[in-house]
Formats: C-alpha cells, structure tokens, sequence
C-alpha cells in the first residue's frame, strides 16, 4: 500500500522543489551524475523521477522506467520525460510496493532517494528483487557524516530536514549492505556527505 | 575541490556572511557579563542555526549540502569567537571583521577537509 504520509509530503514539495534544486544543486552536481548515468546499460529502472531534473543529464537511446511516488513532482516531469531521446516512461509508484515482476531490470539508479524512503532496508530489498541476479545498482546520495563537527550538526538538525522532505544523517552505504547487495566502490563528492555508490545484486 | 569560480565564490559568500550573522548574533544577545565558557556553547548553538538559514537562503544558488560545511563552520567558530574576544569590548565593526575572517578560515578548513574526504571511499 502507497504510504501517504511520504507522497502527500513529496506533492507539496512539487511546487518549490526547482525552484529550490533547479539552478544551484544540479549545475554542482551534473558533471557527476552524467558521469554515473554514463554507465546506464539494458533495462533500467530509475528512481525517484521527482520533477525530471535528472532526465537532462541521461545519455540519449537508453530504455528507461522512471518511478515516483508523488503524482504532482511526475505531473512536473512530463515534459522532461516526454522530451527524453530515448524509450522512457514515469509511473507513481511507492518503491516498498513495486508491481515489477522478480528480475525484471539489468540496472537500477538511484538519486537523491534513500534520504527520503521511510524504510530504507525494505526499500533496497524491493530493488534487489527487481534487479536480475548481478545486475548493478547505481546511486547518487547524500548521507550523514562520519566527520565531526559535521556528524553532530547533522544528527541535531536532522528533525528539521525530516519535517522538510529528506533524512540527513542516514548510514546508506550500510543499508545498501543491509539489503543484501554487494558494494563495488564508494566515492566521496562533498566531504563524505554526497557520494556515488556502486553494488550489485 | 570545487574549481569553478561561482560556487568557490558561493561557498566563501555563505561561510563570510554565516560568520558575520553568527557574530553579530552573539555579541547582540550575549553582553560581557556572561561567563566565556557558556556563552561560546550557546554562541555554537546560535551560529548553527544561522548558517542553516544562510545555507537555506544561498541553496537554490549553489546547493544546500555543499554551503553547509564552510557555513556550519564558520557560524559555530564565529559564535564561540567572540565571547572568547570579549563581547563588550568589541564594536559592531570589529565583531564583523572577525566574523568575515572567521567565514575566510571556515571555507578554507572546509575545503582542505574536502580534498582529503573526495574520492574513493571503498
């Protein structure tokens, strides 16, 4: 079952959310993300869509299902989807609950994403399920800190973030883990609190 | 290392104006009769929270988690600083000047620490 509570705080963030992530965050972020989305391969399965700000910095041609949890960020990101030169398709989807069948995706990409899913382990498992056996799960997240004073900040304004949309001082590389995926690499973009991560199913 | 100009300059913007803000904050809230240890706790407490909202302020221009180090660090360095100088025997100008160098070191420590965190983690 969809979790309201997580897709009615991610449909009022719809209206702000280029506004806030727009200019600033993706120019800082695209050299890398083209990057990560540069080893994109088969059938793939892309999470979340949000407003599509990712879509821009996908290689063209590739087979691409988009999901998202909240129907007004997809009613934003229509246009970037339909713009996609490539076969693409976004659909509302709660990652906990996905009606994929078992091994149905080579890859799986991740943005921004496991700073937001209620049950970050549970989730994982789903995208393990869904990935075929070996297939590779991509991400780029942003994840608490191991280094002080930053560490301590994050774990103190985390309620803040939390009533705003994303978690800020989540332990992802180990969820990942805990899920039962293999990491391949983990690479440090901002000090280590945005970061690709690389594992297989 | 960040190496384009704009978000360097963004960057040194939110840490000088997280340490000026902090600062100013401080020496506003907290006069000399305070005893210097807890006025620097609370003077930490009162600079995180300014630079969160200088970061939220400057994040649709240069992106919140990328501001937050050298804004968190100069914020909270500029709000234990001055109690450490001595609020009352500061002026308004004095207390920005020190709120600007502390935002100068802050971006500059956050920068080093990222150059020693970026790259390959596992």
């Amino acid at each position: 079952m969809t979790d309201a509570i997580t897709r009615n705080k991610w449909d009022k963030a719809a209206g702000i959310f280029d506004l806030m992530n727009g200019a600033g965050p993706e120019k800082r972020w695209r050299p890398v993300k083209e990057a990560l989305y540069a080893k994109m391969a088969g059938k793939i399965l892309f999470l979340a869509v949000g407003t599509g700000l990712d879509i821009g910095c996908f290689p063209s041609g590739k087979d691409i299902t988009g999901i998202d949890i909240s129907p007004k960020m997809l009613e934003k990101a229509a246009p970037r989807v339909a713009a996609y030169d490539g076969n693409m398709t976004a659909r509302v989807m709660d990652v906990h609950d996905m009606d994929f069948a078992d091994a149905s995706f080579d890859q799986v990409f991740t943005s921004c994403t496991f700073c937001s899913v209620p049950d970050p382990v549970a989730g994982l498992k789903q995208l393990k399920r869904v990935l075929k056996p070996g297939g590779g799960l991509y991400m780029f997240e942003h994840t608490g800190s191991r280094v002080f004073p930053f560490s301590l900040m994050m774990n103190l304004l985390n309620p803040v973030f939390r009533g705003l949309g994303p978690e800020i001082n989540r332990d992802t590389v180990a969820n990942v883990r805990a899920a039962g995926f293999e990491i391949r690499s983990v690479n440090n973009i901002t000090l280590d609190m945005v970061k690709t991560i690389e594992a297989v199913a | 290392m960040e190496k384009r100009p704009y978000f360097i300059f963004g960057d040194l913007v939110a840490a000088m104006l997280s340490g000026v803000a902090s600062g100013g904050l401080v020496w506003w809230a907290l006069p000399g009769g305070w005893w210097m240890v807890p006025a620097m706790f609370i003077g930490m407490a009162l600079g995180m929270v300014v630079a969160l909202l200088v970061g939220f302020l400057l994040a649709p221009f240069f992106g919140l988690f990328e501001l937050m180090a050298p804004a968190m660090l100069s914020g909270m360095a500029a709000g234990m600083v001055i109690p450490m100088r001595g609020a009352d025997a500061l002026s308004l100008i004095q207390v920005a000047c020190t709120g600007v160098t502390v935002g100068i070191i802050g971006c500059v420590l956050a920068y080093l620490l990222q150059d020693r965190l970026h790259g390959q983690a596992a």
